[in-house]
């Protein structure tokens, strides 16, 4: 009985070494970030000083915050990440773009992406590498189509369903179709048609736009009219980006509905939004004119019970209550 | 006996003693008023009780401070506790005045937006003026009770609130308060003395020959009544009047990506491949149509300022002026003769000049103006806020617009009478063939259509001058497209700021569902420019050489 408490106490300690042996000798392959527990309010006001610069534009004047930022977190964790992607993004529009700022940005960038590429702001970085190989920064910068593919691939792969995704399959579509060379346009083509069918857009929001940009490429430089209005129409039927410019999407398809394809349901749905959606485009009385030419054309409509066709509506009139938007908070008139 | 001490002689004051006492005196009074007023001025500004609520334009035309008066009566009168105070300053100094005070700290609350430098800097405006973007999303809450009642403040507008929508940052950072269009003026007294009839031409046949009597007239002191008074302004007026009814009609020969516009690039190809050249039935009888209307401007009239031209009209030494509507009270109500105002006549089938007429311009898509926005430094932005929304509700724009006889840019209020002619007419079209396409190009254009215009040069060598400069290959319109594209790999790569900007917003806060909305807009807009290359993909294919070689 004497020996019982020791006995238990050996067991007990030799089950804590175990499991104290197990946990220094578990293999972890990505080291789990330090969490920022405690909330620094030098680190907060950093990066609130930074986002109200970056609200106005001003990326110069954001960068130190984003550097005093970086000095008060921990290398490595989520708001380090944040914060280097703050910088980087800060030296990268820095007026005036400079070939050292470009090169700085690249090494914070590429740091970032290899440290942390589970973040949003590591997959940010990806995509920021891709677009500073894509674009002209500076005069006589060139454009390296290659590259920019190799890290849009890249973010792809490493979150295949993540928001940084959807944009790097457009960007990616994008280096293709830019070259105008017909079969490059098809393949980008293909690479937004693909991300589509895996894709759909109650997970895309990108969507509608991958169908605008599928439109506007089969309309030109490869000249199916076809393609280009389904497009446009699967565009619109997920609800068209917000750009003001409604309007002028809305009379290519008609037009190209009306006088190239033939195909006068679709032209009379196009004029009627153009009536309905951007009523002061300065577009209506044209699509009105059109509208009746349609109608006049078009064979009756057979009759339900206890219904009449309806004769086609007035040209608006020019008072001033002509073109009102509808009640029903639809976009406003777009720029011409 | 001793003569007298003489008293001593006293001399009068010196003037100069006498002056500088006055002048000190003066001096002083006025000092203290000085101060009285700044201290009076200040404690009304910082009152702990209620608020003073500063708003400033540069809109000095007759009735305009009268309307806003009886604005800011009416709201006060709704909000006991508020004083406005309306400044209107010229808009000689306005932009200079703004600038100034805005970097001082020390704007208005409520100010026009325009005419300044910082205001125009997309790094600066942000700085300085609340965006307006979340309640222009709400209905106006001074629309109660009235047919707007639940609609969104920004669709209120005629024009949608667009031309308070920045075009970097997709925030609304102003709300236009009235409507602009121009017309023709006629000084019906001077039409019946010369035609026999005070009915306004109805056709540009019939407003060229009432002109052509109008010569005839003189007035009291026997100077020869001029038909049409126009100075440039006045001129500029008439060409852009009449642009769209003439060129219209080419939309569809020349709309290449079917948007309904044709751009000056576009005109430039459909120039460059000889689809349309200045014998062009429509574009011919555009430029001809002027000249002929020209032709009853006083000889000169390049150098006649905007005011001279008003002067002629009012003085009843001119028949007709063509203006905007911010001239028309001064330019019908005070003169003493009647005044009728019509829009543009166009030329009736079988006149001449009318081989290519699609129509009136459509006016639907113009853009308000009169815009104010709220200065970002102000003590009380949300009631400055509440004043602009009552200035822009039905009741408010109607009472704003109604002593300056301006239309009203909120739908549902009523115009007065005098500002019906001017309603936005919205049966017309927008197509356009402009000529201009390249900065060497359009300068010469711009210089000769003058000369040709005041008869100094026949319209074959207008015409030859402009040809010449298009097809010139350093600076003519292949040059011009080079620029384009150029333009446009920097317009791209400015948009990835903004773009970057957004994102970086979104990293480090929430931002709402409608930004990021806005966000993936920019990027599609910026995507579907393929980095300019269908600039160069177009150029290729139009000329089958590349892009920016000689």
């Amino acid at each position: 009985m004497k020996n019982a408490p020791h006995i238990h106490t050996k067991i007990i300690t030799s089950l804590a070494l175990v499991v104290i042996g197990l946990s220094l000798n578990a293999s972890t392959p990505n080291p789990q970030p330090t969490p920022d527990l405690t909330p620094d309010p030098a680190l907060e006001a950093a990066l609130q000083a930074a986002t109200r610069e970056i609200g106005f534009f001003d990326y110069r004047t954001a960068q130190p915050h984003f550097d005093k930022a970086l000095s008060l977190v921990k290398p490595q964790s989520d708001l380090w990440a944040i914060a280097t992607y703050g910088k980087a993004t800060c030296l990268y529009h820095t007026t005036p773009v400079s070939p050292h700022n470009v090169t700085q940005a690249t090494a914070l960038y590429t740091q970032l992406w290899d440290a942390r590429p589970d973040t949003r702001s590591g997959r940010l970085a990806g995509l920021a590498l891709g677009r500073i190989a894509e674009l002209r920064d500076f005069l006589a910068d060139p454009s390296d189509l290659p590259l920019a593919r190799t890290w849009y691939q890249a973010v792809i792969d490493n979150a295949p369903t993540s928001p940084e995704a959807d944009l790097a399959a457009l960007r990616l579509a994008g280096t293709y179709i830019q070259t105008y060379d017909k079969p490059q346009c098809l393949q980008g083509i293909q690479i937004l048609q693909n991300w589509l069918a895996t894709n759909p857009p109650d997970k895309n929001p990108l969507a509608a736009g991958m169908h605008l940009y599928i439109a506007d490429t089969c309309f030109y430089p490869l000249g199916n009219d076809k393609a280009a209005l389904e497009n446009y129409l699967k565009a619109d039927a997920i609800g068209l980006p917000p750009t003001g410019k409604e309007a002028t999407l809305y009379w290519r398809m008609a037009t190209l509905a009306d006088t190239r394809l033939n195909d006068p349901k679709t032209a009379i749905a196009c004029y009627e939004k153009i009536l309905k959606i951007t009523p002061t485009s300065g577009k209506a009385f044209e699509a009105q004119q059109a509208l009746n030419r349609l109608r006049s054309l078009a064979p009756p409509l057979p009759q339900a019970k206890g219904q009449s066709n309806s004769a086609p509506p007035a040209p608006p009139s020019s008072t001033h209550d002509a073109g009102r938007p509808t009640p029903d908070n639809s976009p406003p008139g777009a720029k011409p | 006996m001793t003569s007298p001490t003489p008293e001593p002689i006293s001399k009068p004051d010196a003037p100069s003693q006498k002056l500088s006492r006055i002048t000190w005196v003066i001096l002083a009074g006025v000092f203290f008023f000085c101060v009285a007023r700044v201290v009076f001025l200040d404690r009304q500004i910082s009152a702990p009780t209620g608020q003073v609520i500063r708003i400033a334009h540069w809109q000095l035309e007759a009735g305009y401070r009268n309307s806003m008066d009886q604005a800011i009566a009416r709201y006060e009168a709704l909000n006991p506790s508020v004083k406005i105070i309306q400044l209107g300053i010229t808009e000689k100094v306005y932009g200079q005045w703004l600038n100034t005070h805005l970097l001082a700290g020390t704007a208005p609350d409520i100010f026009e937006v325009g005419k300044s430098k910082v205001l125009s800097s997309d790094t600066y405006l942000p700085r300085f003026l609340i965006p307006l973007s979340e309640p222009a999303g709400k209905p106006n809450p001074y629309n109660k009770s009235t047919p707007s009642q639940a609609i969104r403040w920004r669709d209120t507008f005629r024009d949608g609130m667009r031309s308070g929508l920045h075009p970097v940052t997709q925030e609304y950072y102003s709300a236009p308060t009235a409507l602009f269009t121009a017309r023709i003026y006629i000084n019906l007294d001077l039409l019946k003395e010369a035609t026999g009839s005070s009915a306004p031409p109805q056709t540009l046949a019939q407003l060229l020959s009432a002109a052509q009597k109008l010569r005839t007239l003189k007035t009291p002191l026997g100077e020869s009544i001029v038909p049409i008074a126009g100075g440039a302004d006045s001129a500029q007026i008439f060409l852009t009047g009449y642009l769209i009814p003439f060129t219209a009609t080419y939309e569809p020969l020349l709309d290449l990506d079917l948007d309904g516009i044709i751009t000056p690039r576009e005109t430039f190809t459909g120039w460059a491949t000889n689809k349309i050249s200045f014998q062009t039935p429509g574009i011919a009888d555009y430029y001809h149509s002027l000249r002929a209307i020209t032709e009853n401007f006083a000889p000169g009239f390049m150098a006649m300022g905007r005011d001279q031209a008003l002067f002629l009209f009012v003085q009843g030494r001119a028949g007709m002026i063509a203006a905007g509507s911010w001239e028309s009270t001064g330019l019908t109500r005070n003169v003493p003769f009647p005044v009728a105002v019509i829009n543009f006549p166009l030329p009736a089938k079988g006149d001449p000049y009318s081989r290519a007429i699609a129509g009136n311009a459509n006016e639907a898509s113009l853009s308000g103006g009169g815009s104010f926005g709220i200065n970002r430094s102000s003590r009380h932005p949300q009631r400055a806020l509440d004043f602009l929304q009552f200035l822009t509700s039905v009741e408010g724009n109607q009472l704003l617009n109604e002593g300056s006889n301006w239309v009203p840019v909120v739908t549902d209020s009523k115009p007065t009478a005098m500002a019906l002619p001017f309603l936005p007419g919205t049966a017309g079209y927008t197509a356009k063939v402009d000529m201009k396409y390249g900065a060497v190009p359009s300068s010469i254009l711009a210089g000769q259509l003058w000369r040709y215009l005041q008869g100094e040069v026949p319209d074959h060598a207008f015409f030859s001058a402009v040809n010449e400069a298009l097809a010139d290959p350093r600076y003519g319109g292949k040059n011009a497209w080079a620029l384009d594209y150029a333009d446009q790999i920097v317009w791209v790569r400015q948009q990835e700021r903004t773009i970057d900007a957004f994102t970086l917003q979104n990293l480090l806060s929430d931002t709402s569902p409608d930004k990021t909305q806005r966000l993936n807009a920019l990027i599609i807009e910026q995507q579907r420019t393929n980095n300019a290359q269908e600039l160069r993909a177009r150029f290729q294919d139009t000329f089958n050489q590349p892009i920016g070689q000689p």
